[in-house]
């Protein structure tokens, strides 16, 4: 257990079914974090709050159709609400999921249009939501899941590429790389930081890893840092 | 060189752009042949083009890249005609939004409406393009990127700029192998009229901002459309065949020097 640096905090997890928002979320709860889920409606999973859950923490979980701005606007709003502000917001895509569903050489229009939507638009969504949120409080920490498949580095392409995942991968998670750096420098004047991890090929095998790069951002170690991406592979 | 590319078929979005042209006009020189992909009218600088050789050398494909049915009947014509796309250059980009371009001032409909163009856009021409350059075992993809190091760039503008980069590596990596090559070059300012726009659009008189812009770069001036054009055709040369998944800074030495 950490320090109480956590205590009282509230996190909100885009992807909390996820491999790593799960673990992600079962690290804040129990630094007695409370916290927001959301889910897309076709990763739902009713047990997920209970199994988060942890004493003297509130948890509270919704669903949302993936691309649904009314419904990321309205569920947002709800669960600021609740938990009265938002102080974290962990963006993670269903990255597992998203790898067994498409085949490393498929080039199909239709699988990138799905895979935009539920990642790139989504993550859009949530943070226009969330951020006007964060900047009323006076600031907010935001990490964002990515992956080495689309790790374009710090400068102009540094940072090997791992080889996996498809096309379709490569391009969202570049293509976030580059959304984040924008959105970090807008925002980090109104006291809300941007940074990212990047996973690798086997990271499920690598929660530990994950969550201690997540600690660094949101727990203010790394507080000088903004639209930085810790690389792990 | 005059016929370095001759009986290879280019593909070019944003044609009609002032990039564009030039990259256009170049390949043409080269002995490509040269399809005019731009949601815009390009028959007058096909017929510009045209009138410079014996035969023709280019083509309108007009076509909204964001629409992927769009751009699948594009390429269903072009296959028709030509067999298929030997070059790609995906050079189109719309530089948005102007206004309230900043997170998270940046509505949704001008976040879609920028990305759709700058990343699905090529995303889609890319993803047409590969399969015939796999069975040909030949094909080049060049992308337009931009450097992540510059600031005040719109977020979806950034987000389709920096997917070229990740692209570039991540195609040359997967499909070198079928003879497939790539290349981004990171623009930071190029002299054509969509920068004058930029600066008008940020409040400033555009002859200061253009005179800015050029003081701030160490070569005291900004790339030129033409010069972007030859960049795009030396990495589509035999003379470049042992590069590929690269991305080339043109900032005038700004990132790294200054």
């Amino acid at each position: 257990m950490l320090d109480n640096r956590y205590n009282g905090r509230n996190c909100l997890i885009f992807g909390a079914n996820s491999f790593v928002g799960r673990g992600i979320g079962k690290f804040l709860s129990q630094n007695h974090v409370n916290l927001g889920l959301i889910d897309l409606d076709t990763y739902e999973d009713p047990a997920l709050p209970e199994n988060l859950k942890k004493p003297q923490t509130n948890v509270i979980y919704r669903t949302v159709p993936s691309g649904d701005r009314g419904a990321f606007d309205q569920t947002v709003e709800e669960i600021g609400g609740y938990l009265a502000g938002i102080d974290y917001l962990i963006c993670s895509y269903y990255l597992e999921d998203a790898r067994t569903k498409i085949d490393p050489g498929d080039l199909s229009m239709e699988t990138w249009d799905m895979l935009f939507q539920d990642w790139v638009q989504n993550y859009f969504l949530l943070m226009k939501a969330v951020v006007p949120l964060m900047i009323q409080k006076n600031g907010g920490r935001i990490v964002f899941v990515n992956t080495t498949t689309g790790y374009t580095g710090e400068g102009e392409g540094e940072g090997e590429l791992t080889g996996d995942g498809s096309i379709h991968e490569n391009a969202c998670s570049s293509g976030i790389t580059g959304m984040m750096t924008s959105i970090a420098r807008d925002i980090i004047p109104q006291g809300v930081s941007v940074n990212g991890i990047a996973l690798g090929p086997s990271f499920e095998n690598d929660l530990e890893r994950i969550i201690w790069a997540t600690h660094l951002w949101l727990s203010g170690t790394a507080e000088y840092s903004c639209a930085q991406i810790l690389r792990l592979y | 060189m005059k016929d370095s590319l001759k009986g290879k078929v280019t593909l070019v979005t944003g044609a009609g752009g002032g990039i564009g042209a030039k990259i256009c006009e170049r390949f043409a020189e080269l002995g490509s042949f040269v399809y005019l992909c731009d949601i815009q009218e390009t028959a007058d600088l096909a017929d510009f083009i045209n009138a410079k050789y014996n035969e023709p050398r280019s083509k309108p494909a007009p076509c909204d890249i964001s629409k992927k049915e769009d751009v699948k009947a594009m390429y269903r014509k072009i296959s028709d005609e030509k067999g298929g796309v030997d070059i790609l250059i995906n050079n189109a980009a719309v530089y948005g939004p102007l206004e309230a371009h900043n997170f998270p001032q940046i509505s949704y409909e001008n976040f879609l409406k920028t990305i759709n163009i700058d990343l699905c856009g090529a995303v889609y021409c890319t993803l047409m393009a590969l399969p015939y350059m796999q069975k040909r075992k030949w094909g080049k993809i060049l992308f337009s990127a931009a450097p992540l190091s510059s600031s005040g760039i719109p977020c979806p503008y950034l987000a389709g700029k920096a997917g070229f980069i990740g692209l570039t590596k991540y195609i040359s990596k997967k499909y070198s192998v079928h003879g497939v090559r790539t290349f981004a070059l990171a623009l930071r300012h190029v002299g054509t009229p969509m920068i004058k726009r930029v600066i008008k659009s940020r409040g400033r008189v555009v002859e200061e901002g253009l005179k800015k812009m050029n003081e701030n770069s160490l070569t005291g001036r900004m790339i030129t459309p033409e010069e972007v054009a030859e960049i795009y055709s030396y990495f589509s040369l035999s003379t470049s065949s042992q590069l590929s998944g690269i991305t080339i800074l043109s900032d005038g030495g700004i990132t790294y020097l200054k």
